[in-house]
């Protein structure tokens, strides 16, 4: 099945569609400037086509999904940009998702968050391939893990020969606790010598200097702890752009605790 | 009257011992001056009675109204009416500025503090304190330069309005007109309410907070207490007369 969005409603609601087992490929018509929120009803592969000059938002939130398995593949092309904004705080999650600047000016920011506590197991792989000149990634990711959650974040940043003046970077950022697991790998695989790029991983516990700076301005230290998370996580919070599924993440971090 | 009493109070990190025996009582109302050379436990002195958890307290006592501070956890100490002004503050991404010091008014007030009244009386000791207009939604000392964190922590005080300030080089990385708004907002807090610990190595703040006692620390215990006069004699001639008191 292919669905084809044309509608140049108002930028500021945004569009919900239900993704099933059929839908396939989903086209983002030229000239938008869109915010969709993708609801996976079941797992999938879905391709998604965002025609020239389109600037669109993709959200995706796992968070009342026992299972996530999902495998994403877009098409960005001539001066189009997408923002693929990804929460997933369930029990499992395999979530792939592939970004191909195809076309001149094509822009793609990858912002995540990742969420494993209790035995949860998450896996996520994000990759933004440079295949043309002048194209522009960046892929920020945060993983929390907790008690004997397991975290594992792939970063591949690719930019091809000959696709000069372009730039792919990213961040990602770990915090762990107690007996969890936190792997993050950031790649970088560049074949273009005019290019700027750069990738980087840090992994480690609660800073204690902070919390102990809360502390001194009489904060208790399990809501300094939880101020510090919130802080790290905000520019993850902050991309949400639905605000009823904003609150019901930030309910769903907060009231199990992470 | 609020009182501070720290009694034989001895501090150690790791191996080395770095407190020895040291008493010192502050009253509400009194500004107490603590010099001496780098090295010699100053900024240990005023972390320790924080309950910083690099230091262990190897003897003493530390009174706050009668109460035994070093029972109490360091937000509890805060509650208290404790207040560390620290050398090198942390910056915290992430975290508003506004948002951080509303929930700790809030810890302190044990409820939640009403928004709007926060926000302009926030605003208005940031005023005093003449701080940037964007500072409430500057993540919390982030980017910030020196000055502008030492700022922000006198700002903290303001909000807070602890019974003790413990002012750990407040003064360094300040220009002389911050040196002086941050002095003069300082010295407006001494009084029945707040007494202060101020540790520095110049002359200078002095001028801005005066002070009822000088101690001078030399190797982890006060070798000296008195008035303005040992400010001129360090001036004048450093620490070496006071070395192997």
């Amino acid at each position: 099945m292919k669905t084809k969005h044309g509608l140049k409603a108002n930028v500021n609601s945004p569009i919900t569609l239900d993704i099933t087992k059929k839908q396939k490929e989903l086209v983002i018509d030229k000239n938008l400037d869109k915010n969709y929120v993708l609801n996976f009803t079941t797992n999938s592969d879905l391709s998604i086509k965002v025609l020239e000059n389109s600037h669109v938002k993709i959200l995706i939130l796992s968070n009342d999904k026992k299972d996530f398995l999902i495998n994403l593949d877009i098409q960005v092309a001539r001066y189009a940009s997408v923002t693929l904004i990804a929460g997933f705080l369930n029990e499992q999650t395999k979530f792939t998702s592939k970004i191909y600047l195809n076309e001149e000016g094509a822009n793609a920011k990858v912002n995540s968050l990742v969420v494993s506590k209790n035995t949860n197991n998450q896996q996520t792989y994000f990759e933004i391939i440079n295949n043309a000149p002048h194209t522009y990634g960046n892929i920020d990711v945060i993983g929390i893990a907790k008690d004997k959650g397991r975290v594992k974040v792939d970063g591949i940043g690719q930019i091809n020969e000959g696709m000069h003046q372009s730039n792919n970077f990213q961040h990602l950022t770990g915090i762990i606790s107690d007996d969890a697991v936190i792997e993050m790998n950031p790649y970088l695989l560049i074949d273009e010598h005019d290019v700027l790029a750069g990738h980087g991983a840090t992994v480690g516990q609660i800073d204690e200097s902070i919390v102990y700076y809360m502390m001194s301005r009489g904060i208790p230290e399990d809501r300094a702890k939880a101020l510090y998370i919130e802080g790290i996580i905000s520019p993850f919070v902050n991309e949400i752009f639905d605000k009823d599924l904003c609150e019901s993440f930030n309910q769903k971090i907060w009231g199990e605790r992470i | 009257m609020h009182k501070l009493e720290i009694i034989n109070f001895g501090v150690k990190i790791e191996d080395k011992q770095i407190l020895n025996d040291i008493n010192l009582t502050i009253n509400a109302g009194e500004v107490h001056a603590i010099m001496g050379p780098n090295g010699t436990g100053k900024s240990t002195l005023a972390s320790a009675i924080m309950g910083n958890p690099a230091y262990e307290i190897t003897s003493g006592k530390v009174l706050l109204d009668g109460e035994d501070v070093l029972e109490m956890s360091v937000d509890e100490r805060a509650r208290a009416g404790l207040f560390l002004a620290m050398q090198n503050p942390i910056e915290v991404p992430g975290v508003t500025n506004s948002s951080f010091m509303r929930e700790a008014l809030s810890a302190k007030e044990g409820k939640r503090v009403n928004l709007i009244e926060f926000a302009i009386d926030y605003e208005n000791k940031a005023k005093e304190l003449e701080m940037r207009e964007d500072l409430p939604h500057r993540y919390l000392n982030q980017g910030f330069s020196g000055g502008e964190k030492k700022r922000n922590e006198v700002l903290q005080l303001k909000v807070l309005k602890p019974k003790f300030a413990l002012l750990d080089e407040i003064d360094s990385g300040l220009d002389v007109d911050a040196l002086r708004i941050v002095g003069t907002n300082v010295s407006e807090m001494v009084g029945p309410e707040m007494g202060v610990l101020l540790i520095t190595h110049y002359q200078r703040i002095l001028d801005y907070i005066k002070p009822d006692f000088v101690h001078v620390i030399i190797d982890g215990h006060i070798a000296k207490t008195g008035g303005m006069e040992i400010i001129h004699e360090i001036e004048e001639n450093g620490y070496v007369n006071f070395i192997g008191n």
